[in-house]
């Protein structure tokens, strides 16, 4: 947790905003790049932004021992758990991903030589297979493996027991590899 | 350590995290079985091809619009939203120039209601005065000798021709 952080929630809770905006500033890719693979392109934006009113509003319930990253992506996984349970959202698998703007970074450090040679068109093909994995493999997958936590932060967000984490992401995995292998297959 | 054991700390090895006592475990059961140790293999180029997945960066004007809500939200009037939006270096200072403005106009109201009273106590003395300028006694529509004067001296007397 970084000090600057605390004291800009700090200044947040006393209302003010600018000091918020900062910390939207450091987060809003991250919130948003969860919300888009839990959620897709159409609803990742209200998604991302509903988190960031939620933690605005429980700024005094904050507290700095699980950090301000670990608390905001909670948030997030939540609200996207909550869209998922509306029934006016599609599911994501079958939606299309032209126009999506992304980032080729990568959270996770090393991803090797083999990824190095992935190119644009793979990326899209995994993107997509992760959109196709049941949302509780995809948060693990997503926030583990995408967003690079560490198995006790994933935890801490999902609200799970470690050995969940590491049971989910080893299924995760496995599923990704076996779309992934499917989708290849049909090139 | 059966097979089942050891796909629970698949995920783990592949990252890194095991503690010794359960690595050496699992490099015994991998070595001595060839479908957990093709399982792991596959974990690790899942685990790459996962982290080789696109990041999504959040919409040009995301904290913009974002701002804007949550300052809707605290019911900052929208006009002088600014002013609430200043950190609070800049309210003290807004504070204070408030404060100054008032402070000049009480000492401006003030400084009449002297010239007011001052004004008074010279007109009792027959000396020509703010007051004395200003009072509604002292207003004449009407000047003597002058030809409306002359006209209505002679209405009231009858003699209008």
């Amino acid at each position: 947790m970084l000090q600057d952080e605390l004291i800009l929630i700090e200044k947040a809770r006393q209302g003010d905003a600018p000091a918020f905006e900062e910390l939207v500033i450091a987060y809003q890719d991250k919130v948003f790049n969860i919300c888009r693979y839990m959620l897709g392109p159409d609803d990742a934006e209200d998604a991302a932004q509903d988190s960031f009113v939620k933690a605005y509003k429980n700024l005094d319930r904050f507290t700095p021992s699980p950090g301000f990253s670990a608390w905001i992506t909670r948030i997030a996984i939540n609200t996207c758990l909550d869209y998922k349970r509306k029934p006016s959202h599609l599911p994501l698998a079958g939606k299309s991903q032209d126009g999506d703007e992304y980032e080729h970074e990568h959270a996770s450090p090393g991803p090797g030589p083999e990824a190095m040679l992935l190119s644009k068109q793979s990326a899209e093909e995994v993107a997509l297979a992760v959109g196709r994995l049941s949302d509780k493999l995809r948060a693990v997958l997503v926030l583990c493996d995408i967003e690079g936590l560490s198995y006790t932060e994933a935890a801490d967000a999902l609200g799970i027991s470690m050995g969940t984490i590491k049971s989910r992401l080893s299924r995760a995995r496995e599923e990704l590899r076996r779309l992934l292998g499917h989708t290849r297959e049909h090139i | 350590m059966n097979c089942k054991r050891a796909g629970e700390l698949f995920a783990g090895h592949v990252d890194g995290v095991l503690g010794e006592s359960e690595k050496e475990a699992l490099k015994a059961h991998l070595d001595s079985c060839r479908s957990c140790a093709a399982a792991v293999e596959g974990q690790r180029h899942a685990s790459v091809l996962a982290r080789s997945a696109p990041r999504f960066a959040a919409p040009k004007g995301f904290s913009t619009r974002l701002m804007r809500e949550i300052r809707e939200l605290d019911g900052a009037p929208g006009l002088f939203g600014w002013l609430w939006a200043m950190p609070p270096h800049m309210k003290l200072l807004e504070a204070a120039a408030i404060a100054l403005v008032v402070f000049m106009g009480v000492h401006s109201v003030g400084f009449l209601s002297e010239r007011i009273s001052g004004g008074q106590s010279m007109a009792v003395n027959g000396e020509a005065s703010l007051v004395a300028s200003m009072s509604a006694e002292y207003l004449d529509p009407v000047p003597p000798e002058s030809l409306a004067d002359m006209y209505l001296t002679a209405g009231e007397n009858g003699n209008e021709n």
